[in-house]
């Protein structure tokens, strides 16, 4: 009985830890991929291998109880009131194992609330009804859904919502400023669970957080804090990089957008952009100062868009054109009316923002 | 003095149940409405995991999903486990303290018909243009926000619900302080009557929290108040504060009856006293005083700062020892025990064996830098779900297991409850256990889908099929409760050989419960008049005392049924109803609630 509990339990431990360390999903806290998520793990793998020892031990009890003291015919069992040194003892026993997970806890919990101290780059994380824009303040460069790290760098991340709050006063500060109007400040969370655990997006407040990649990956998020009707396509990701990569990145992001070749379908795209009304909302460098939507200045150097719900194709940007709202639940970027032919031009000079 | 309207009399049918002030009809009320919206409820919950069975779903829309993930959680927590809560402290509360009713029986039924009335004002929300859409938890800016007037119900509904929950709560521990029969110490009370005082003074304490968020929620969305508003000085965070103040003592609201009703059931199936009764009593107050500090284990993603988050971190793990106490006495009553497995018992150690199981991952919650990742997910939904579905509402069906002949003088089937349980069991560990897994691996929750390539499909896909077995378990008991009612009375007094006052008295009992009022010497006062014990604790079985009393009980005199409670109760809802729909009907409700507040005051005492 023993040597079979004994084994059962092994079973269920390794398979356990196995399960944690062969993760491969794209989306895991399991499948840590940075310093922070992994203290975070190693911190919880100790604590589960404990809690399913108490779970074999408590739950055999209970089936042992069960089936060895099954009702028998003729038999009265004694009438045990209690045992006070026994339940003082199972009293003390779980408040001893509670008070042993409790030092690392409180510990981790004021290391991880510490700005970073060695080699770091501070980004603003702003959250917008759905999707994140990401400022680098130090760099000049604002961009969306899309977050390029250098993997040998702590990131040091400021987290505010933007939008307008029921009063309609805009908010957003200190990371956007002017603040957009776009939107509903709501709370959102900012989640990489590769490389850290969440932090909430709370509006009027500037959450901070640490994440660290450690080595170049792309790395998907997602918010954590229900935020409203898109909040499942409220999507991003961290895309660490080398250094030398990064800093390649960064020199494209801050030149001003490319000016497509006159009489080009992008030219056109550039005339339609400039004319029915995006602006108002959409910076692209060089050309337009809008606020409230998505920077554009490099549009076609990312990936994804909409709040990572859409990749970059052709055929998904002139769905999104065409009508925002029906591809994304509630979205803020009004349906324009614009022809097929403006769809096209516009797609042509998006895509033309490398 | 005259009353404004003649008390009425009836005795059957439809009108004596609805005026009725009889504990027990009250309490068998609650339970059927409580059942009604446990299938409304699953129906909800049946639509999300259909939506969610694998990536990319289109079964209902974003819109449809939010209202239907909010109504979920706000039916099976107001509409479905509180009123179980409510329907045996009704029932059951008064028969074990050996009292012939509640302190305030007309206040009873105000209590019964008020939370119809909450009901009835959340639901209708689906049919007036949309129901709350914000979460159970309606955390603004993005509550206040919401369009529609889905949320605003959300304030008024549990509104009206939180001040049912008050009444009834103040009823039930006045009756519990003032109406125990001579000789029921506070140490001899049943131990389910401890955990139901416990519960009420949560409720007491907890619910006038709420209130407060509530109208400010309900101020900031309908007369333009700032409370959550950061733009003009407000703080989202406020909420957060005052909804899990409430927040988590509800969740000991929830499972304390349970708690009570195991503490019950074990000892007659396994024939052995509560193991450590006192323990057992005293680590539930100790759990009600905790449960007020550890509120901000919901919060340690909102930035609260180190401080805080190890204090609350700490408290958590604290309130998990007077947890585990009471699972050690429960094996502890098992150990040794004589132990036949009806179904009260099956629920119960189901109960038991669920409950580690949620005791655990919540002490993983208290683990604050692993929280950071958990907090949001399915993890926490895995949680909860193994703490009220698989501990609170299997407690509670094995509740009605138990006490089903003492109420409606008929047994249910033990065949089709056992069929039920291992249905039920299985179908509970196939839906949530794999959500854990899919918490881990990063899926949110409240998500309206999920993007192909997450690596979450097989487990939703599980947690989908195992929603469907419950869905038939639940079936399977509606078809016993069917079944039951079509069959005769035929259910004797004691048919388990029980503990406690009421299995004393015929089932169900006679409307006055006790012709005479018992006089208790004891704790578990019924079981020693039919056993002693000798010194060493061998149980023998006493000779049969004399005939219970044959008084017939026509000298008692019980409180006439009136109708001002519902007079009262609708006045309130319509109020509700006015703050959306405008003034003339808040008036039209204030009238209808004066009037039936004037003919409470000036009622007589009884129809002579």
């Amino acid at each position: 009985m023993r040597r079979r509990l004994r084994g059962l339990l092994g079973l269920a431990i390794g398979g356990l830890v196995l399960a944690a360390c062969t993760d491969t999903l794209p989306q895991s806290s399991f499948n840590s991929a940075g310093d922070v998520a992994q203290q975070q793990k190693d911190l919880l793998i100790p604590i589960i291998v404990i809690a399913t020892v108490i779970f074999v031990l408590v739950e055999g009890a209970l089936v042992w109880f069960l089936y060895k003291y099954r009702h028998r015919e003729g038999s009265e069992p004694l009438q045990v009131h209690g045992n006070s040194r026994l339940e003082i003892a199972w009293t003390i026993a779980p408040a001893l194992i509670l008070a042993i997970i409790t030092v690392p806890t409180v510990s981790m919990i004021y290391a991880l609330a510490k700005a970073p101290a060695g080699k770091s780059m501070t980004v603003y994380a702003v959250g917008h009804q759905w999707w994140w824009e990401f400022d680098y303040p130090d760099l000049n460069i604002t961009t969306a859904n899309e977050l390029y790290i250098p993997d040998d760098t702590q990131v040091y991340v400021k987290l505010c919502a933007a939008g307008t709050t029921n009063s309609g006063t805009p908010v957003g500060a200190p990371c956007t400023v002017p603040a957009p109007a776009v939107g509903e400040a709501v709370v959102h969370s900012f989640w990489v669970p590769r490389l850290a655990g969440k932090q909430d997006v709370v509006p009027g407040r500037t959450n901070t957080m640490t994440i660290e990649a450690n080595e170049p990956g792309v790395y998907p998020g997602q918010c954590a804090e229900f935020c409203g009707l898109s909040h499942a396509f409220m999507r991003f990701k961290v895309i660490a990089q080398t250094p030398t990569d990064f800093q390649a990145w960064v020199t494209n992001q801050q030149a001003e957008a490319p000016t497509p070749v006159a009489g080009s379908a992008a030219d056109g795209g550039l005339q339609v952009f400039n004319t029915a009304g995006c602006i108002g909302c959409h910076t692209i460098g060089g050309v337009s100062e809008g606020i409230g939507g998505p920077n554009l200045t490099h549009f076609g150097a990312r990936d994804c868009f909409a709040g990572c719900m859409l990749s970059v194709t052709e055929e998904n940007l002139s769905k999104w054109l065409h009508d925002p709202a029906s591809v994304k639940p509630g979205s803020f970027m009004p349906n324009l009316n614009l022809t097929d032919d403006q769809v096209t031009s516009l797609v042509a000079y998006l895509e033309s923002l490398k | 003095m005259s009353g404004m309207l003649k008390r009425p009399s009836a005795t059957r049918g439809w009108w004596s149940w609805a005026t009725t002030v009889d504990h027990k009809k009250i309490g068998i009320m609650y339970l059927f409405s409580a059942i009604f919206f446990f299938g409304v409820g699953g129906i909800e919950a049946m639509f999300i995991r259909m939506q969610l069975a694998g990536p990319n779903g289109h079964v209902v829309s974003e819109a449809v999903y939010n209202q239907i993930f909010t109504m979920h959680g706000l039916t099976m927590v107001f509409l479905v486990v509180m009123p179980l809560g409510a329907a045996f402290a009704n029932y059951l509360m008064p028969l074990m303290v050996g009292a012939r009713d509640v302190a305030f029986p007309r206040l009873n039924a105000l209590g019964f018909w008020a939370f119809i009335g909450g009901g009835i004002l959340m639901y209708s929300s689906f049919l007036l243009g949309g129901a709350p859409d914000g979460g159970w938890f309606g955390y603004p800016p993005n509550s206040v926000v919401s369009p529609g007037n889905g949320m605003t119900f959300y304030c008024l509904g549990l509104m009206v619900l939180g001040t049912a929950s008050l009444i009834s709560a103040i009823n039930l521990a006045t009756t519990i302080i003032n109406l125990r029969a001579p000789g029921m110490t506070l140490m001899r009370m049943p131990v389910f009557v401890w955990m139901t005082l416990v519960t009420q003074f949560l409720l007491i304490f907890s619910l006038p929290i709420i209130t407060v968020a509530l109208v400010e929620l309900l101020f900031d969305r309908r007369f333009g108040t700032l409370f959550f508003d950061p733009g003009a000085g407000g703080d989202p965070i406020l909420w957060q504060h005052l909804f899990w103040l409430f927040g988590h003592p509800e969740v000991y609201i929830l499972i304390l009856p349970a708690f009570g009703i195991v503490s019950e059931v074990l000892p007659v199936f396994a024939r052995k006293p509560l193991y450590g009764r006192p323990f057992v009593i005293f680590s539930g107050i100790a759990i009600g005083f905790m449960g007020f500090g550890v509120w901000a284990h919901h919060m340690f993603t909102a930035g609260l700062g180190p401080v805080a988050n190890s204090a609350f971190g700490i408290t958590t793990m604290l309130i998990a020892i007077p947890t585990g106490v009471k699972i050690f006495n429960w094996l502890g009553t098992l150990w040794k025990g004589d132990i036949t497995f009806d179904t009260p018992l099956l629920y119960c150690v189901g109960f038991i064996a669920l409950f580690i199981v949620g005791g655990l991952s919540g002490v993983m919650h208290a683990v604050v830098p692993s929280d950071y990742q958990q907090s949001d997910t399915y993890f926490v939904v895995a949680h909860f779900h193994y703490v009220l579905f698989g501990g609170a509402l299997l407690g509670f069906i094995g509740g009605i297991y138990y006490w089903f002949p003492k109420m409606f003088g008929r047994m249910l089937s033990e065949k089709l409850g056992k069929v039920q349980f291992w249905i039920m069991f299985v179908g509970m560990n196939l839906t949530f256990f794999p959500m854990h897994m899919l918490g881990l691996q990063g899926m949110p929750r409240r998500i309206y889908t999920y993007a192909r390539g997450m690596g979450w499909d097989l487990y939703n896909l599980m947690a989908t099929v195992g929603a469907f077995m419950l869905a038939v378990g639940s079936l399977v008991f509606l078809w016993n409760l069917i079944v039951t009612f079509r069959k005769a009375r035929s259910a004797v007094a004691d048919p388990w050989d029980g503990r406690t006052l009421e299995w004393t008295m015929s089932s169900p009992p006679p409307g006055y419960n006790f012709a005479e009022l018992p006089v208790v010497h004891s704790e578990d006062s019924f079981w020693h008049e039919k056993y002693s014990e000798t010194r060493d604790g061998k149980l023998v079985r006493r000779e049969p005392g004399p005939e219970p009393q044959s008084d017939d009980g026509s000298k008692v005199h019980m409180p006439s049924p009136s109708f001002w409670p519902l007079f009262v109760a609708g006045g309130v809802a319509i109020v509700a109803y006015g703050v959306i729909y405008g003034w003339p009907m808040v008036f039209f409700g204030a009238v209808v609630f004066a009037f039936g507040a004037f003919g409470w005051v000036l009622e007589p005492s009884s129809e002579e």
